[in-house]
């Protein structure tokens, strides 16, 4: 199933490349909205932020596919453009918070309000999982920044360690030892 | 550890938190696509230009190319046309070797089969190619009998007349390829493909005829055409026949009794076969005989009006004779116009130029007429060909007891007979073609009938002022 979505992606990039389809650039757009927006929160901590970067992201995306000279070039994976669309942005972000000395808001904070998605949990499981959760993301928080990126690739949008290598840059074995390591230090961090 | 993963895993499944709003993502989707929706996209343009110029497959070989690894795109780009070309040449090569005569991979079989056949030839020893000859020659009346039992349903009627005409050309060059081999085959072994020759030369001959016969019904043209390579069939293989009596007689080998009788049998089913082809020849004409005397009107008239303003005389003129086959002689068409009209006649052109005078005519020499002359003709040649045969063919018997290659060469020179006698039957036909007189023309044209231009002649075509 994987595989047909990977296909299906990969004509939809087509589509928007040599046609400039603005439907097919839609249908990325709902693959990827959820991903990337949760990619962005994770790393700066604010709804808003995070909603004006991602807007912003796709944007990007749409200007980099229909570019002339981008044409020519060959996408190995759209997943891999647009999460480095992305990191890029998110450290532009930062460069300009550096330049105006202002307050990154590293916490998320206590979930108030949560809602899970999942019809089948009752109410108890619901009210556990919402202790789990709080528990991880408050987990999370403490992590480096680099363990952060990766756990939420890896584990919460279940990227494959070739796709998180071509997104950050890095080695296969680098990416499974940060990978080994950034949980090791999560474990830790619960276990506190 | 799993556990921790299952736990990070549930993080997606919370609203709100880390993940968007949802009322916020539709609003992103809506101001994103009026964003785009005012982006001038160039590739938009291209696209269509390719469309228009490459078609189809250009935007597959786009779409493939979608999936394709650059790296192997370029690395492997030749393997994968040679690749493609080696996969639709044997597609089609499958394809072809099981179509039938109408099909439409026929062509490439053939086309196919021509090449495979001469790399054949290429390989085979010098003694042998005659029967590899043959054996494409087989293969050709075989094709045409396939060809001629099959209906209009199955093969169209053009198709057909093309395919049967293609391969009867073809059998004729496999015959004379054979024939030429076999003069360049050492003695010794062309002695002893005597009996081998002449069954599958008569074989040859035999299925073209029975083709000839089916296809009669339906296209009597192209029926014609194969009696014509029947003709040739039954000529090359008597040569045949006599190139490997004399290479016996050279490599001083008798000739056994079965041989004899092998051959005699040959050349009787090849004279016998010119019978029957005489006596259609004579009941066809007959048919038309009958036929065109049923259609014959039994007047020639020749009817010729004068007016002159000048106050000159009217005349009319007319012949009437009665038809019948005695009465082909009468070309000699009297001429009725007295002399005042044939000084008119000087003249006529200047006084139609001035309109004072009108001359109306008009002759109508059956055409019946001339075709019955034809068959006369025809008829003459026929009876004394089939005379001739008869004789022949005593001739032929006599020998065939103590010379054999005598036999032949009268069979041989019988058929030569034969077709000449065609030649010419084919020839009067030709000639006695009237042509259809065109009211418009001036009859320069028709050149055909010496009668006709000359009626012209006499009595023009009114002009109308």
């Amino acid at each position: 199933m994987k595989a047909i979505s990977k296909y299906k992606e990969k004509l939809l990039v087509h589509k928007v490349k040599e046609n400039g389809d603005k439907e097919a650039f839609s249908k990325l757009y709902d693959l990827y909205i959820e991903k990337i927006y949760r990619f962005i929160f994770m790393k700066v901590s604010n709804k808003e932020e995070a909603e004006d970067i991602t807007s912003e992201v796709f944007l990007k995306v749409w200007n980099y596919l229909i570019d002339e000279t981008s044409v020519q070039k060959k996408i190995k994976s759209f997943s891999g453009l647009i999460y480095s669309i992305s990191r890029n942005l998110v450290i532009d972000y930062y460069r300009k918070k550096a330049t105006k000395n202002e307050c990154i808001l590293e916490k998320i904070g206590e979930i108030e309000e949560i809602n899970i998605v999942d019809n089948k949990l009752d109410l108890e499981n619901k009210i556990d999982l919402k202790k789990d959760i709080n528990e991880i993301m408050k987990a999370i928080q403490k992590l480096k920044k680099e363990y952060q990126e990766l756990v939420l690739l890896k584990y919460v949008e279940e990227l494959s360690v070739k796709e998180i290598s071509e997104i950050t840059g890095k080695k296969n074995t680098n990416i499974r030892v940060t990978l080994h390591r950034a949980l090791k230090n999560l474990k830790k961090e619960l276990e506190k | 550890m799993k556990e921790l993963k299952r736990q990070i895993k549930n993080i997606k499944k919370v609203k709100g938190l880390v993940n968007p709003d949802n009322l916020w993502v539709e609003e992103n989707k809506n101001k994103l696509m009026s964003q785009i929706a005012h982006t001038n996209v160039i590739q938009e343009k291209k696209i269509e230009s390719y469309s228009e110029s490459l078609g189809f497959l250009m935007r597959l070989e786009k779409n493939v190319e979608a999936f394709i690894p650059r790296k192997l795109k370029y690395n492997f780009k030749p393997a994968l046309i040679v690749f493609c070309a080696l996969l639709f040449t044997s597609t089609g090569w499958i394809a072809s070797a099981y179509a039938e005569p109408g099909d439409m991979f026929w062509g490439t079989k053939m086309a196919i089969n021509n090449v495979v056949e001469k790399s054949q030839i290429v390989f085979t020893a010098e003694d042998d190619e005659t029967k590899l000859h043959l054996k494409f020659a087989s293969k050709r009346a075989d094709v045409i009998k396939q060809v001629s039992e099959k209906t209009e349903i199955e093969v169209k009627k053009e198709d057909k007349a093309k395919i049967i005409n293609d391969t009867k050309d073809k059998l004729k060059e496999n015959l004379d390829d054979a024939n030429e081999s076999l003069k360049n085959t050492s003695s010794d072994k062309a002695s002893e493909m005597v009996k081998e020759i002449s069954l599958k030369t008569s074989e040859i001959t035999k299925s073209v005829k029975e083709s000839a016969e089916k296809i009669k019904i339906e296209d009597k043209e192209l029926a014609k055409n194969l009696d014509e390579s029947v003709a040739d069939s039954q000529k090359t293989s008597l040569e045949m026949v006599e190139v490997l009596l004399q290479k016996k007689v050279e490599s001083k080998k008798e000739i056994t009794e079965e041989e004899k009788n092998i051959i005699t049998e040959h050349i009787a089913v090849i004279v016998g076969n010119l019978e029957d082809h005489i006596e259609s020849l004579k009941e066809e004409n007959i048919e038309e005989e009958k036929e065109n005397l049923k259609n014959t009107s039994s007047t020639i008239m020749i009817s010729s009006t004068t007016t002159s303003t000048q106050g000159g005389s009217d005349l009319v003129g007319e012949i009437v004779l009665n038809t019948s086959t005695e009465l082909l002689n009468i070309v000699e068409v009297e001429s009725i116009l007295d002399e005042n009209n044939n000084k008119e006649e000087n003249t006529e052109d200047e006084k139609f130029a001035q309109g004072e005078s009108v001359l109306d005519g008009e002759i109508k020499i059956n055409s019946s007429t001339i075709n019955i002359g034809k068959i006369v003709e025809v008829k003459i040649i026929l009876d004394k060909t089939q005379e001739d045969l008869v004789k022949g063919k005593d001739e032929m018997n006599i020998l065939a007891v103590d010379d054999l290659l005598g036999a032949v060469q009268k069979a041989k020179q019988i058929t030569e007979d034969t077709k000449e006698a065609e030649v010419q039957i084919n020839k009067i036909e030709a000639q006695n073609t009237v042509p259809e007189p065109d009211n418009n023309s001036s009859g320069e044209n028709n050149v055909e009938n010496e009668n006709v231009i000359e009626a012209q002649n006499i009595v023009p075509e009114p002009v109308e002022e």
